[in-house]
């Protein structure tokens, strides 16, 4: 699977002012130190729940501590 | 001074999972007092004046107790009842005594049955019980709606003194409640399961979803909530109870009964009362699992998307740490998107423990619902596990109510409920092997061997706790 999907990048360097709500998943628990943003919610050590704009996506695809950035989607009762 | 007189009595609990520790507590004994009851009266020997005898399995304590102590415990918060062990007697005649029954009234065969119907009969029969009971002189001579009633008739041995009663005691009428058991549940095999002392006791299961009402069939252990700006794990939409109902209504005669009835259900509410959320709601819940010691995690929910790799993170992380993660495949079966759906269809190069047992839905007749996702876009994908039943499942919702619902999220609590009677039987297992138990027990359905729409087949609950 690709880090940051096709379709999320395209949109996040189309609108780097945009702001979204993202899911980041981390290849080090130790590495949300060195990630372009300060406010975020943290999971099970590596996965972390920020909104972050369409430039701190495209910083974020560059980090190789970071192994996928995807939108924190809606989900529903089935 | 003088001795106060005791009696023995039985109390019942109204919790189910009273165990021997909590009995000694509630009674006010010492835990060395409170011995097993079955152990104890297996070996024939008489239980001493202060004994405690605690039947774990069906949650009642023997115990002897003066007025005092009795009118002390009625009051007890926990206590439902606290009833003397009185003695009880066969109440089914032999051969000889139904003939000489007959014959002592007069009354041929044909006459028994000739201008009654079964509830005068039935009335008869109470009747003649109490009088025969109280020894109230209804002997053969009294008019029942103009009908000629028969004694009932005693056994000469033992014969009881006559009881000294200040009122009529309350007398059920002899027929038991059962408790009624869903097509679904049946269709599962849980309670071949059951009839092998397996119910999920101290088995943790988690529903991740809409919360879980107060419901009178549901005991809900604990919860949270990771919705925003909403604090309780009640549920305001009923899609959540529903699936509770399903892993662990209580076995208690009323309305229905789940999978794992003695289970511990944890109400995790991760979608709003709309019946909606996020993905990160979900993962919050998923870690919450972790936390809070849950053997199964329910996820009932989703989206139709591919498959997330946070979701891959947080399921490996979860079933790394012994929970068994289950989610339904989705509804989208007749869709532009008919895969199975995300997080079921969660998955990470190298490990099978990002996927979770992945459930489709078939309906009373065996046949794959048509809504039940199925497949993967990319081989890749989890894809579907097992089947079990999804339409038109009765279960628990708002109010204390029942309701059908359909869906792969129906079919979901199945394998939860399942996975509870593995841990119990199994303790200690890993959640990759309750998974193997689950698959290499579930009977072949569709095309044989392992397929798209059926996975392994639809889960057996006898075969998998053997």
């Amino acid at each position: 699977m690709a880090k940051i999907s096709k379709d999320l990048l395209s949109r996040a360097s189309d609108h780097p002012n945009e702001k979204f709500m993202v899911m980041i998943v981390l290849t080090d628990e130790k590495a949300a130190g060195e990630l372009p943003i300060k406010n975020y919610k943290s999971y099970m050590g590596n996965i972390l729940s920020a909104t972050v704009t369409g430039a701190q996506i495209t910083e974020l695809n560059k980090l190789e501590s970071v192994e996928s950035v995807e939108i924190d989607g809606e989900v529903g009762a089935l | 001074m003088a001795e106060k007189k005791t009696k023995r009595y039985l109390v019942t609990y109204k919790d189910q999972d009273v165990d021997s520790s909590k009995a000694s507590s509630i009674l006010g004994v010492s835990k060395s007092k409170c011995k097993e009851g079955i152990s104890f009266m297996e070996t024939d020997s008489v239980p001493d004046k202060d004994d405690v005898l605690h039947f774990e399995n069906i949650g009642v304590s023997s115990i002897e107790l003066d007025d005092e102590e009795h009118s002390k415990l009625v009051k007890k918060e926990s206590v439902l009842a606290v009833e003397e062990d009185i003695e009880v007697h066969v109440l089914e005649l032999t051969k000889e005594e139904e003939q000489t029954d007959l014959v002592s009234n007069g009354l041929g065969s044909s006459e028994i049955t000739e201008g009654n119907s079964y509830q005068d009969g039935y009335e008869h029969a109470l009747m003649d019980m109490f009088s025969s009971i109280m020894h109230l002189g209804r002997k053969g001579n009294g008019l029942h709606n103009g009908t000629q009633t028969r004694s009932f008739p005693i056994k000469p041995v033992p014969i009881r003194p006559e009881p000294i009663l200040p009122f009529p005691p309350i007398i059920s009428p002899p027929i038991l409640p059962r408790q009624p058991i869903p097509w679904n549940i049946s269709m599962v095999k849980a309670p071949e399961a059951w009839s092998r002392g397996l119910r999920g006791s101290g088995v943790n299961v988690a529903v991740l979803d809409t919360g879980i009402a107060t419901h009178p069939d549901l005991v809900i252990s604990g919860g949270a909530s990771f919705v925003q700006g909403v604090t309780s794990y009640d549920d305001g939409h009923s899609h959540g109870t529903h699936c509770a109902g399903i892993v662990g209504a209580r076995n208690n005669f009323i309305g229905v009964v789940g999978v794992a009835p003695l289970c511990r259900l944890y109400a995790v509410k991760v979608l709003a009362d709309s019946g909606s959320g996020q993905m990160s709601w979900v993962i919050a819940g998923l870690e919450w699992c972790i936390t809070n010691k849950m053997h199964v995690a329910n996820l009932s929910l989703g989206a139709s998307v591919g498959p997330r790799v946070a979701y891959a993170n947080a399921i490996r992380k979860c079933q790394d740490h012994g929970v068994t993660v289950v989610a339904a495949t989705g509804n989208s079966g007749h869709t532009a998107f008919p895969y199975v759906g995300s997080p079921a269809n969660s998955y990470q190069r190298g490990t099978s423990k990002a996927s979770p047992i992945a459930v489709g839905s078939i309906n009373q007749g065996g046949h794959i619902a048509a809504s039940s996702s199925r497949g993967g876009e990319h081989s890749e994908w989890n894809q579907v596990t097992v089947v079990a039943p999804g339409v038109s499942v009765r279960s628990t919702v708002l109010n204390g109510e029942y309701g059908f619902k359909s869906g792969t999220s129906m079919a979901c609590p199945h394998v939860a409920g399942l996975a509870a009677l593995i841990y119990e039987k199994f303790p200690g297992i890993s959640p990759v092997n309750v998974e193997r138990k689950i698959t290499s027990t579930a009977s072949d359905m569709g095309d044989a061997g392992y397929n798209t729409p059926f996975g392994y087949g639809l889960i057996n609950c006898d075969l998998a706790t053997l």
